[in-house]
């Protein structure tokens, strides 16, 4: 430091928050001191950024979509991701409470003979493969087919 | 004071008229429920908290997502407002939050646009703006975070502690690994200000 007013810039972690303010003000018109700053320990000017006016261009519409939210009081923040898996946890949790006590049985094997309407399951020549079926009232059915050998 | 409706509308006439008022004395008309005073706290802190949280997510777009949602939040948040405090440190916390939530919802860390901003800074802070801006994305983001916040906001450790949901040791030991970084990268990357 060629005008020995100020320590070191390393070792300014260790100043009170007064004595920092001190060699930060020196610094604001000793070049030297703050060439060395820079040199030295470059994160101690970081304090000296500025925030800068951003031009008007930049914020033209910002103004009218923050009071269209503030009104319909939308926070346009994304959802937190805990907040996010616990809903879907549970919004899972009643699906199941409501549709799943109205299935009759769990899934079950059965043979391709069973739905001669399905075509494409007679079709089907695999040994390996299994058919489930999902039936929750007379009228609907859901068939489940696994097949290894399926090429997809 | 009080300022029923009718005063508003005389008050915020003109952009100097509002600009003569304290933020408290905004703050106290915004909480009649005028959202068109709220405009006037917008515009006097828009730049602030647009760097603030630029400064931590490193991304122009994402940085103006971030500003309008501390915005929406300090709308909702008013009333909790201590007059007591600085408005502009309140808000300034209130952005590295939105900043901090910001960063954990995204899942990868994305590049820093190569568009400059169109800002004209002064001489002397020339240099440590462009030597932020080449070294911040190369630092771990917690320590990026750390940094920005301590350095550069000036914030206490233990409100960042808090904000980061971390112990105080852990923020000094983030900051201290960050200040080691900033030295060597700044050192490798720009051999000009070497010794």
């Amino acid at each position: 430091m060629e005008c020995n007013l100020i320590p070191a810039p390393v070792q300014w972690d260790d100043a009170t928050p007064e004595m920092l303010q001190k060699y930060r003000l020196h610094i604001g018109f000793c070049r030297s001191c703050r060439e060395l700053v820079l040199r030295e320990a470059p994160d101690q000017l970081l304090f000296s950024l500025d925030d800068d006016a951003l031009p008007d261009d930049f914020w033209i519409g910002f103004w009218d979509s923050t009071r269209k939210k503030m009104v319909t009081g939308a926070t346009g923040a994304p959802l937190p991701f805990q907040v996010a898996r616990w809903t879907a946890a549970i919004a899972l949790a009643v699906l199941i409470t409501f549709f799943g006590s109205n299935i009759s049985d769990a899934p079950f094997p059965v043979k391709i003979q069973d739905f001669p309407q399905y075509p494409v399951i007679e079709d089907l020549q695999s040994p390996e493969a299994r058919y489930y079926i999902l039936q929750s009232d007379q009228k609907e059915k859901i068939v489940m087919l696994f097949d290894p050998g399926m090429d997809l | 004071m009080k300022y029923g409706p009718r005063q508003n509308l005389f008050i915020f006439r003109n952009k100097s008229e509002a600009d003569s008022l304290d933020d408290r004395e905004i703050i106290r008309i915004c909480l009649t429920e005028d959202s068109q005073a709220f405009e006037w706290l917008v515009a006097r802190y828009r730049d602030s908290v647009f760097w603030t949280a630029y400064r931590l997510v490193l991304d122009y777009e994402d940085a103006r997502d971030v500003a309008q949602q501390c915005f929406l939040k300090v709308w909702k948040s008013l009333k909790e407002y201590d007059e007591k405090r600085s408005f502009g440190g309140w808000i300034t916390k209130i952005a590295a939050n939105c900043a901090i939530d910001f960063l954990r919802s995204r899942k990868e860390s994305q590049p820093l646009s190569e568009t400059p901003l169109p800002v004209e800074s002064a001489d002397r802070n020339r240099d440590i703006r462009k030597i932020f801006l080449r070294i911040a994305p190369l630092l771990a983001e917690r320590q990026r975070v750390v940094l920005v916040l301590r350095e550069i906001e000036e914030m206490e450790i233990p409100d960042i502690a808090k904000m980061l949901n971390c112990t105080e040791s852990t923020v000094r030991n983030l900051l201290s690994q960050a200040k080691e970084s900033f030295r060597k990268k700044v050192k490798e990357l720009f051999p000009e200000y070497g010794m």
